[in-house]
């Protein structure tokens, strides 16, 4: 194709309409005033606001109990900087595993100013070892990130981290969208290892494009409707692992690391469910002594 | 916000710098640094070549402010319009100075994919730029392609040509390359990083196989302009730190993931042998891994 030079072509604007441009801007100028005040003031006063805000969250999701200082019950691993909004790893380490300390029994994720800042919630059954999770995030601005933890004595903890990322929940949807949606609820199961011990996690990797509902297409103005696993069921034999519900506040393809006890017989299953109401299953055989590296999900390696 | 615009246009402006690599052929080398509110986004190389009817423009910088000083040093070279506007693709510092040919006759042109991505970026980087750059920013920040190239394009300038190509995804999924067949000077785009970490948007296989096609045309090409770094000659030599430091991260991280390792772990361990031979490393180095892990682990 060549093109000629046209000096008197029309110029075509494809630009948004004014009115919304100046709307927007306005939205845009109140976002960004406090990140254009300087750094480290701007941090603190911005932290400081945040925490206000989590003081309506608490009321709503936790009322007047009262939440002791979680350092020593629970650890939250998460990056200060997050290089990938839409796919920030955590990891919540169970401190009191294998203590005398009242085991805890449930945990909840939150992320501040996430649309939907309660993010995930998990109850551990008989079959988990620990409480110790790992999974992938979505941070859609600078935030807090909270784990609150109950033990089972009826205690409440919290601990939190604040994570410098932004956009990971209107980040554009992978461009394999049909792909995604064709292997949707395709499931792996790995032993994974978490840094240079022979130590392992089981990790549980779902197929699913988990769309979040506010990732729109600026060219057509259509937004993808949300669809996203909203609840993962773990068990090994008949005992539970765990139980847990959640939002799109979790990355495309969840990810969930978890604890099984070690002395927990029987097959792994899993049940994935969807703000849709599709159901996947599936179940791994146990495999006693079985090589860390090894995928036995869908015959796949 | 706008006070401080007023001021910064206020301030004596620069002289644009802009080298001639060739006849008809000049390059602005851009800072090898982040975007902030000093350099005003002016962080890509910036390119244009003139011909005897028209001049193209390769990119136009981080903002309307630098887009138009790179105006002014067409202007004082030549009274030639431009015809063209080519973004070799949708990131920021490389079309926000779009706007500052908004009043000319010039066509944008971008690679297919540009305008959907563009878009659906459309509020984070103007609202990143807004907080980078400490100016206001406007939609009008964002312009979409007149025409588009699906693979391949050739601009008359008079006299000479330019040869446009859309490659695959790979950097991005709307890379485009400039070839100007009178002086053999590639204009590669992002799909080049000169001493500057690379950073993957779309996917890193298919960023090395598009190197590997850029590659078998070395011998046509004299002159490499890359997205970021030196201008310098030899296109194969120029590839192959890239090369090197892309093949890393695949080979590693599939390592990695081979040995069972989770993401976050991978993140911290993986190709630190490239740390010093990159400027900028730790700003893009665990997203590039990031990119990679969650590209590696389903297949």
């Amino acid at each position: 194709m060549t093109i000629k030079p046209s000096y008197n072509a029309a110029h075509t604007d494809v630009a948004p309409t004014r009115a919304r441009a100046s709307t927007a801007m306005l939205w845009l100028a109140g976002l960004c005033l406090l990140a254009l005040m300087s750094t480290a003031v701007a941090d603190v006063q911005r932290r400081d606001q945040d925490e206000a805000a989590w003081k309506s969250l608490r009321v709503e999701y936790f009322g007047d109990r009262a939440i002791a200082d979680g350092q020593d019950v629970v650890t939250l691993d998460a990056p200060y900087r997050a290089e990938d909004p839409a796919v920030v790893p955590i990891t919540i380490t169970d401190q009191r595993a294998g203590t005398e300390a009242s085991p805890i029994h449930k945990l909840w994720l939150v992320i501040d100013n996430n649309p939907v800042p309660m993010s995930a919630a998990f109850e551990f059954g008989p079959a988990a070892r620990s409480a110790t999770l790992a999974l992938r995030v979505r941070v859609n601005s600078y935030t807090y990130i909270r784990v609150l933890a109950e033990s089972s004595d009826g205690q409440l903890y919290m601990v939190k981290r604040y994570v410098k990322a932004s956009g990971g929940c209107s980040a554009p949807i992978g461009r394999d969208l049909d792909a995604a949606r064709n292997n949707m609820g395709q499931m792996r199961l790995r032993r994974v290892r978490v840094d240079g011990s022979d130590e392992t996690r089981s990790q549980l990797m779902i197929r699913h494009p988990n769309i979040t509902g506010l990732q729109m297409d600026q060219l057509t103005r259509l937004v993808e409707p949300p669809h996203f696993v909203d609840a993962i069921t773990l068990r090994k034999g008949d005992a539970l692992v765990l139980e847990s519900t959640m939002t799109f506040s979790l990355s495309a393809n969840p990810s969930l690391q978890f604890d099984v006890a070690r002395d927990a017989a029987g097959d792994l299953g899993a049940q994935v469910h969807d703000n849709k109401g599709n159901e996947f299953r599936q179940t791994w055989p146990a495999e006693p002594g079985a090589a860390p590296t090894q995928t036995t999900a869908d015959g796949k390696t | 916000m706008l006070a401080s615009t007023a001021a910064a246009t206020a301030q004596t402006r620069p002289a644009f710098e802009v080298d001639r690599i060739a006849d008809g052929v000049f390059v602005h080398s851009g800072l090898q640094a982040e975007a902030d509110d000093r350099n005003h986004g002016d962080i890509a190389n910036l390119g244009f070549v003139i011909g005897a009817d028209c001049v193209a423009v390769i990119d136009t910088g981080g903002s309307p402010y630098v887009g138009r000083a790179l105006r002014r040093a067409i202007e004082v070279r030549t009274s030639t319009p431009v015809c063209y506007v080519v973004n070799t693709h949708m990131h920021p510092d490389h079309v926000f100075g779009n706007a500052a040919f908004a009043d000319t006759d010039a066509r944008y042109i971008a690679a297919a994919g540009f305008a959907h991505a563009l878009a659906a970026r459309r509020m984070t980087y103007l609202e990143r730029a807004e907080r980078t750059l400490g100016v206001a920013v406007s939609d009008g920040w964002i312009v979409m392609p007149d025409d588009v190239v699906d693979s391949r394009m050739r601009l008359d300038l008079g006299g000479r040509s330019l040869e446009l190509t859309a490659w695959a995804d790979a950097h991005t999924d709307n890379d485009l390359t400039v070839f100007d067949e009178a002086s053999h000077t590639l204009f590669t785009g992002d799909l080049l990083f000169v001493d500057r970490v690379p950073a993957i948007d779309a996917t890193l296989s298919g960023w090395l196989d598009v190197t590997a096609s850029l590659d078998a045309r070395a011998r046509e090409v004299v002159h490499v302009v890359p997205g970021h770094g030196p201008v310098g000659q030899g296109l194969d030599a120029m590839l192959a730190p890239q090369t090197r430091y892309l093949e890393a991260i695949r080979d590693q991280v599939q390592s990695s993931i081979d040995d069972g390792y989770d993401l976050a772990y991978t993140t911290t361990h993986v190709a630190r042998g490239e740390r010093d031979r990159w400027l900028l490393f730790d700003d893009y180095h665990v997203r590039n891994v990031t990119a990679a892990y969650t590209e590696l682990e389903w297949q």
